[in-house]
């Protein structure tokens, strides 16, 4: 059993209060996602479960045993660094056996670990090289390589994609995943590329300001977010934000009037006893081009992008807007088109920033 | 076809002279350095090596060439002779203890904290003050019955050590000196090598399961080897080349066993006033050197394969 178990952790650098305590539960196999903007403790929150920070408050746990007193080499973890941090006066072998011989591996077997990273990450032929002839992805691979042969009981990735080219990137995105379907192992991944979160995760843990906004699968983060802050940060492009006027009641759900007066319908409930959304929100793909639609607004820049269009707008009182239309569309820069949000897509923001979800469609 | 080969030469001829004057501007530019360069290093080098060969007398100015009769005469000179095994000793004593020490001293105050910034000040202090002082304050340490030493040993019931009238000690003591005056620059040398170690390699080995000595012995000593083998051979280079220290704690005695090289030369060249002999002895010393920093580049520069 290798579930990571984090229970109220907090994190101070002097007076600097960089996390704020962090409760998160990762189940053993999982995939879990730390993702953030730069600067809201993803990595700090990383560092205290490898042992190279130590806890201000709170305990972490993986399986049974309480970890966060234990040394970083004793607590059955491996880390894949962002700058890959492999020894550069020692040959590949040599960094992949470094810490199987400091715990007194017997020779024999560390070979054969070896033999399988290798095998694992196709780098047989690299094996007595030095990491400064080694390309950025085979170093990634390498750093990758020194994790397997410790056969951990939980893997740590601190932004290893960051140094990669897009197209290395994206392909050693889909390694990784494979890589955890193989070793079935708990794997927990810092990133600030939503991108990643979204492609590898089984669990995503969105951050801010040193506190979890939200943890739950790439889906239900995507289409339930939290909070504002979760639904802005996930999703390319961003979602739009509406401010919101006025509210009022129809039929039992929440109608908001906007600054120009136009009036949106939607399907948040009014009884659930919430507090009133001050802006409303939805995706630039949860939208319909009609000419009576309550938003208008002003093209300004069409992107083409062949399988679909992007485009950037506004509205009367200068709220931009992006939506998505088809492929062919005529749209052009300077055009006035009526917008229709999706009726169960639309989501209200209260003034603390607090999502207020629509009812899912009959 | 003729304006062709016309233009083509013009063109060569153009590229010619741009390649001349490229060639002359370039050495136009280095001449100055070349000047002093020539002036100051290799013309004093070689006229070292001529005068070597001569026999040349300051005082009345006479000179004459007489071949390797100073190298032959220096052969058999037994306080040259013993001069060059003090130097030797000198040399194994302090150039050891500089690296050893000084990467132990930098290594305890390579942290960002204001007590570590005192002590790199204070171990550095020393080596900013000129020879004499730094003499001055050793000599009342050592002064014989008197001094700091003698009557600690004096108050433990040992009696006088008068350590630097004891030829047993004398070479030791100077070395203790020099430890102490410039141990300051090896350690600023590897405090430097050691900040440019990334941090994040000590952490993989942390994760790694590494002890602290073990990440000493594997990470930190590999990493910085460069500048361990330049500091050691600087030392030797210096450290052949005593002489202060020398000439105003000991002047050589008790019994010649502190004399230098250095101050051998000095003493024939300056006070004996026999040039040609000086000479000689100076392309030993410097034969030495060359040999010694060369074994040692030559002996580190095997790769450390782990």
């Amino acid at each position: 059993m290798a579930a990571v178990d984090l229970r109220g952790l907090s994190k101070a650098f002097g007076l600097v209060k960089v996390l704020h305590d962090v409760s998160v539960d990762i189940g053993d196999g999982e995939f879990a996602v730390l993702l953030g903007p730069s600067g809201c403790g993803k990595t700090t929150l990383l560092r205290l479960i490898a042992g190279l920070e130590t806890l201000s408050d709170g305990e972490i746990r993986i399986g049974d045993e309480r970890i966060d007193q234990l040394q970083p080499g004793q607590r059955g973890i491996a880390m894949v660094f962002q700058s890959y941090a492999l020894y550069p006066h020692m040959s590949v072998r040599a960094n992949l056996a470094y810490g199987l011989k400091n715990i007194g591996t017997p020779a024999n077997v560390i070979a054969q670990r070896i033999d399988q990273a290798a095998t694992i990450l196709e780098i047989e032929q690299l094996l007595d090289r030095k990491p400064h002839q080694l390309s950025g992805g085979q170093r990634q691979r390498v750093a990758i390589g020194r994790a397997i042969t410790k056969s951990p009981k939980v893997f740590l990735f601190d932004e290893p994609l960051s140094n990669l080219d897009a197209a290395l990137r994206a392909r050693t995105r889909v390694e990784i995943s494979k890589l955890h379907q193989q070793l079935g192992a708990t794997m927990i991944f810092v990133t600030h590329d939503q991108v990643e979160a979204m492609t590898m995760a089984s669990k995503i843990v969105v951050m801010n300001a040193g506190r979890v906004e939200q943890v739950g699968p790439p889906l239900e983060v995507y289409r339930h977010p939290a909070t504002r802050f979760v639904a802005a940060f996930i999703g390319t492009p961003q979602m739009n934000f509406v401010p919101v006027n006025q509210t009022s009641e129809n039929g039992g759900w929440l109608q908001a009037t906007l600054k120009d007066g136009a009036r949106l319908d939607t399907r948040i409930a009014t009884s659930a006893g919430h507090a009133s959304p001050v802006e409303l929100g939805f995706r630039p793909d949860e939208v319909a081009v009609d000419p009576d639609g309550a938003l208008k607004i002003e093209v300004e820049v069409v992107e083409r992008l062949g399988d679909r269009t992007l485009v950037y707008a506004h509205l009367s009182d200068g709220t931009p807007i992006i939506y998505q239309d088809h492929s062919d569309s005529q749209v052009q820069r300077g055009d006035r088109v009526g917008l229709r949000p999706h009726l169960h897509k639309l989501i209200g923001f209260d003034g603390s920033g607090k999502a207020l979800h629509p009812e899912l469609a009959a | 076809m003729t304006t062709l080969v016309g233009v083509d030469a013009a063109r060569g001829r153009r590229a010619a002279r741009a390649g001349w004057w490229s060639r002359w501007a370039g050495l136009a530019f280095v001449a100055p350095f070349l000047v002093l360069y020539l002036w100051l290093m290799i013309y004093p080098l070689v006229s070292g090596v001529i005068m070597s060969f001569q026999y040349k007398d300051l005082l009345s100015g006479t000179s004459e060439f007489v071949g390797f009769w100073n190298y032959e005469d220096l052969s058999i000179d037994p306080i040259f002779i013993g001069s060059i095994f003090n130097t030797l000793r000198f040399v194994i004593l302090t150039v050891p203890a500089f690296v050893v020490l000084g990467l132990l001293i930098a290594l305890a105050l390579n942290r960002p904290t204001r007590g570590a910034a005192i002590m790199r000040t204070l171990f550095f202090g020393p080596h900013v003050l000129s020879v004499t002082v730094v003499t001055l304050i050793w000599k009342t340490v050592y002064l014989p019955n008197v001094g700091m030493i003698d009557a600690g040993s004096t108050a433990l019931g040992l009696g006088p050590l008068s350590i630097l009238l004891n030829p047993d000690w004398a070479l030791a003591a100077v070395a203790l000196v020099t430890v102490w005056w410039s141990i300051g620059l090896p350690m600023m040398l590897f405090l430097a090598a050691l900040q440019q170690v990334p941090q994040d390699i000590y952490e993989a080995a942390r994760l790694d399961s590494a002890s602290p000595l073990r990440i000493l012995w594997t990470i930190t000593i590999p990493s910085i080897s460069k500048m361990i083998v330049l500091v050691a051979v600087i030392e030797v280079v210096l450290q052949f080349q005593v002489f202060g220290q020398v000439n105003l704690l000991t002047g050589g005695g008790p019994n010649n066993t502190t004399r230098s090289m250095v101050m051998f030369i000095y003493q024939a060249g300056f006070q004996q006033w026999q040039a040609g002999y000086a000479a000689a002895a100076s392309q030993i010393l410097f034969a030495i050197m060359l040999v010694a920093a060369g074994l040692q580049f030559w002996v580190s520069r095997k790769p450390a394969e782990s």
